[in-house]
């Protein structure tokens, strides 16, 4: 009888197919997560283990910008405390709230969309957290909403849909949209044309 | 030995992160067909790649071929469709028109028709007013050059001349029943009316009178009709199923 994956025990089978769903893991390194996992002491797998049902039994969604919070705290978040109130900046998913914040250049608060509109993916705009964030600016006194979204295809297709559903349904509330343009250490020669046009269209006077 | 670095002019239809800074991408050529591409540290903001990597760039990839994924050494953005991405609506039409190509498209095996055809819609709805039109010829010539045309003159059943009237249209079947054949739906499929006037617009499709179709007022009405029509006809003779449908008309 020859030895395949099948011939392992349940426990290990069952832990190689968790690896493997993971984003980037294939078959391969899913085994070799797995034999590590097995080769680790009782505690640190028992805190892996511990941490991953936390995760989830514990953490849900904020109620005001949709960021992740402990299930105790669900109305405001560390996120949202002490923020100006008149300025929310739209992201993409938590770890560009994360990157914003920790640079600490936006003082107001954050809406986080969970995801980008991708026809492809089959994600629309539904399946956003779009109808949480006119149901918040309806309720707020939020002055400027600004669309952080990443400038791929699908960032830019989410931020134009946003355009278009707050111009209709809000008139008082400014909309603004990150710089787009050269990142600094870049080559003029290696450019994309999509990067180059952002630039020239958002060229600057230079002040002395 | 090292490989040999070879070249491939195409468009990526899909892109994903992979690893830190990596993303793995999908191209269709007008040679290969559809391709898989690796380009490593594409996602560092000092990457040469970076910009270039996005769906609905028409570019010219250098590479050398991997035993999975080709690994990309440099890329050149030959048209980025920077109409197409500054509006919502063209987007989406875009997405549509990738996918179904992606669909059509085979690992290995280029397909100048339909590649060719891609690019000119692409180029088409970004710079022409009426993008359904355009979109639904390029529909049209897909199903005509997978072996689907659509009878649109005679029933498709008996094979009789259509009369002037309305007349019901099967997906199912890839055209036109006459009066006496309704019952002959044999396809058991559902039967669309179809007016006289979106007959013409069938037709004047398939005689490639695109002139003519251009130059005509038609109500937005019935062109989403049409493209609807289309679009079931993909569905249901090609057994295409895409999701970017969902987000259309």
């Amino acid at each position: 009888m020859t030895f395949n994956r099948s011939s392992l025990p349940q426990e290990v089978q069952k832990l190689i197919l968790a690896f493997s769903t993971l984003p980037g893991i294939g078959p391969k390194t899913a085994q070799r997560l797995s034999y590590f996992v097995m080769s680790q002491n009782k505690d640190e797998v028992m805190n892996l283990s511990v941490a991953l049902r936390d995760v989830k039994e514990n953490l849900d969604f904020c109620k005001t910008c949709c960021f992740i919070t402990s299930e105790n705290n669900l109305d405001s978040c560390k996120l949202c405390d002490e923020k100006d109130p008149t300025q929310i900046c739209v992201v993409e998913n938590v770890i560009d709230a994360i990157t914003i914040e920790m640079s600490g250049v936006h003082k107001g608060g954050f809406h986080i969309l969970h995801g980008v509109i991708s026809p492809m993916s089959g994600i629309g705009p539904d399946q956003l957290k779009i109808a949480h964030l006119i149901t918040r600016l309806h309720k707020g006194n939020t002055e400027e909403l600004i669309i952080a979204t990443n400038p791929t295809l699908e960032g830019e297709a989410t931020a134009m849909y946003l355009n278009k559903l707050i111009e209709e349904n809000f008139t008082n509330i400014k909309l603004t949209r990150l710089a787009r343009g050269l990142a600094a250490g870049t080559d003029l020669e290696y450019s994309d044309f999509s990067t180059l046009s952002n630039a020239f269209e958002n060229r600057m006077s230079i002040d002395t | 030995m090292k490989q040999k670095q070879i070249s491939s002019i195409g468009l990526i239809t899909r892109c994903t992160n992979y690893k830190e800074s990596d993303r793995i991408f999908t191209l269709i050529s007008e040679e290969e067909g559809l391709m898989k591409f690796i380009a490593r540290g594409a996602k560092k903001p000092k990457s040469k790649l970076s910009g270039h990597i996005e769906p609905l760039n028409y570019i010219n990839v250098f590479y050398r071929k991997g035993a999975g994924l080709n690994a990309v050494s440099q890329v050149e953005s030959l048209n980025s469709f920077l109409d197409i991405k500054k509006n919502y609506d063209l987007i989406l039409e875009a997405q549509y028109l990738m996918e179904l190509a992606e669909n059509l498209s085979v690992e290995g095996e280029g397909n100048t028709f339909l590649f060719k055809g891609l690019i000119s819609t692409l180029s088409n709805i970004a710079s022409e007013t009426n993008k359904d039109i355009q979109v639904m010829i390029f529909e049209f010539e897909i199903l005509r050059q997978q072996g689907f045309g659509i009878q649109v003159f005679d029933c498709i059943n008996c094979n009789k001349s259509l009369s002037k009237s309305d007349h019901f249209f099967s997906s199912f079947m890839g055209g036109f029943l006459c009066d006496a054949c309704l019952p002959a739906n044999l396809s058991g499929g559902e039967l669309n009316k179809v007016s006289i006037s979106n007959q013409l617009l069938f037709r004047n499709i398939a005689r490639k009178n695109y002139t003519s179709i251009l130059k005509t007022s038609i109500p937005e009405v019935d062109i989403l009709s049409v493209r609807k029509l289309l679009q079931k006809s993909i569905r249901d003779l090609m057994g295409v199923q895409l999701k970017t449908v969902n987000f259309q008309l």
